[in-house]
């Protein structure tokens, strides 16, 4: 058996994994357009900043390819897919045939058209290479512009603070992490930005990019007319599945590619998984692209074991994200902010200490864990497996809501609360 | 799935919360005595608890979770932790479905049980005077509760809530 995977990230990493659960022997190709083995992408700000080290950057072992026998080339780009004769090329003209194909190619930053985009010093922040050229025209330069409040432009921000710029978010929506938070928890998130140094202003986009006589940006111009200095701009707008290597192939997309419940794509022998997949979403009972790290390298995994000739089954997704914000962990799974009138919500705060339960019949659906976190795998566990809450509300709403206690919810589920996760 | 599980320190019930498990994790030599928070901690509501520590579950979250990899399964097939490597990210504490895993703030790690696996009995095992932990296959324990809770479903007791 020949497998070629396209893309070196989780859902990559997961695919090998779960081929070698099950074969040995069968042919491993990954290709991947990065010139690094796989790193943990969401950390690229904290190697920015310094906080970790690039030795430290790697998701796995320096010997992992070579344990699981993985021909592994790098730097180079598959450029087509041709589903019938079972091979891609990449463009330097080499072909690979495959058995079984794995398109794991992430996201792509979505950079929208801003007058004045082609000035120097303009970076996106979804790759190492984006942190390691701030890293490299930073030194020096005092103040940077972030546009987008979301998790990207969160860490990017915190990243290029920590490199001692002064740093200002600007957010079209009205907070930051505006999909996730609410109105409180997002002055709580920007309100401790602030204390550590960087501002936000929401409400408001760039319209404009200024450079200077060298081509350097040197500012933006928002939406009201005002103007913002900096000598270094970060979009992070959003960032959407990549689906380049699709067209002409016949595999069928939406706002990603879908996929069935075995990760494969609507041609038999090619699968895809990660950030560029949307596959089944467990709240909203419809499938969509939730690109974050567990379900890429979850979907990767089960996709690498069906490669293989397994069965198993992908059962779903939640949207979910944990962000630290100078010291203030922030949780946030499921449903949280797209409340509509078939949801009860509970909120609870306490100073820099923020909770929400969001209900929807007897199930829980929802949650934000701000200035304490611990234990939140617990809800998680409620809302992704859809449990009846019904008998166990009172204690999550008067117990966990209000004091973050979850002893009393646990002695109610004393009886179930140790079924391991066992296949 | 392929044998990769071992037999594991877990909790099969409330306790009165004696605490003697904490202590011998304390003392324990994955915890090296130098840190102050145990991998096995006692949930209840003042008289009786429920003990709270690592499943080492097959398919493990926290192992699918882990942004920079810290967190793997070793050759024994126990679930443990690089913390040289881990960055306090909490997104292994955002998906243990057992609050099993714990912010340790001065280091800024994740810190959960370590398995112990020098050690025949698990010290908190030993520890334990009542034998609510004790050392079964997790498939096994597994299976009792949910034959159980199969029991109570046909004796028309109340129904298993933590799962589908």
């Amino acid at each position: 058996m020949r497998y070629v995977i396209i893309g070196n990230s989780y859902a990559g990493v997961g695919a090998v994994e779960g081929i070698r659960e099950l074969d040995r022997e069968g042919e491993i190709t990954m290709i991947s357009d990065e010139r690094y083995l796989a790193y943990a992408r969401p950390l690229i700000s904290y190697n920015l900043g310094g906080h970790v080290s690039s030795k430290n950057m790697y998701y796995r072992p320096a010997g992992f390819y070579k344990k699981n026998d993985v021909r592994l080339i790098l730097g180079k780009k598959v450029i087509r897919i041709n589903s019938a004769r079972r091979q891609i090329s990449l463009e330097d003209g080499t072909v690979f045939e495959y058995d079984r194909l794995l398109i794991g190619t992430g996201g792509r930053p979505f950079i929208p058209p801003i007058e004045g985009l082609e000035a120097h010093n303009i970076f996106s922040f979804t790759k190492w290479d984006d942190a390691k050229k701030i890293r490299k025209v930073a030194n020096g330069k005092k103040k940077a512009v972030v546009i987008g409040g979301g998790l990207i432009g969160l860490k990017a921000a915190q990243g290029i603070n920590d490199l001692g710029l002064q740093v200002t978010i600007v957010e079209l929506g009205p907070r930051i992490l505006a999909v996730a938070l609410d109105e409180v928890s997002g002055a709580i998130v920007s309100r401790q930005l602030r204390e550590n140094g960087i501002r936000s202003i929401t409400g408001h986009t760039a319209k404009k990019i200024l450079s200077d006589g060298k081509d350097n940006v040197c500012g933006v111009v928002l939406d009201n007319d005002k103007k913002l200095e900096c000598e270094i701009l970060i979009v992070a707008i959003g960032v959407r599945p990549n689906m380049d290597l699709v067209g002409g192939t016949g595999i069928r997309v939406n706002r990603g590619i879908l996929v069935d419940r075995s990760m494969m794509t609507s041609i038999e022998n090619i699968y895809a998984a990660g950030d560029v997949a949307e596959a089944p979403d467990i709240l909203n009972n419809r499938d969509s692209v939730i690109a974050i790290v567990p379900l890429a390298y979850e979907q990767g995994r089960v996709a690498g074991a069906n490669m293989a000739g397994g069965r198993r089954v992908y059962t779903g997704g939640i949207g979910m994200n944990s962000v630290e914000v100078y010291a203030l962990p922030v949780m946030t799974m499921g449903i949280t902010n797209q409340i509509s009138e078939t949801h009860e919500v509970k909120a609870f705060r306490k100073g820099k200490v923020y909770r929400k339960l969001v209900f929807e019949g007897n199930r829980l659906v929802g949650a934000v864990l701000v200035g304490q976190v611990d234990y939140g795998g617990i809800l998680t566990r409620f809302i992704r497996s859809r449990a009846d809450i019904t008998h166990i509300k009172r204690e999550l709403t008067e117990h966990v809501l209000r004091k973050g206690e979850f002893g009393p919810v646990l002695l109610k589920i004393a009886d179930t609360f140790n079924v391991a996760l066992v296949a | 799935m392929s044998g990769k599980t071992r037999k594991g320190a877990l909790g099969t019930g409330p306790c009165d919360g004696c605490g003697r498990c904490i202590e011998a994790c304390l003392k324990a030599s994955p915890m090296k005595g130098a840190r102050k928070i145990a991998g096995i901690k006692l949930l209840g509501n003042g008289s009786t608890y429920i003990p709270v520590t690592c499943r080492n579950c097959e398919d493990a979250p926290c192992v699918t979770a882990c942004m920079s990899g810290c967190r793997h399964r070793n050759g024994k097939g126990w679930v443990i932790t690089d913390y040289s490597r881990c960055v306090g990210c909490w997104m292994c504490i955002m998906n243990c479905p057992f609050g099993a895993i714990e912010r340790e703030e001065s280091e800024h790690i994740a810190l959960k049980c370590e398995g112990c696996l020098e050690e025949e009995t698990p010290p908190c095992v030993a520890a334990c005077e009542r034998g609510i932990l004790n050392n079964r296959d997790i498939r096994k324990l597994s299976h009792a509760i949910r034959e159980k809770a199969a029991a109570r479903f046909l004796t028309g007791e109340n129904e298993d809530t933590s799962r589908k």
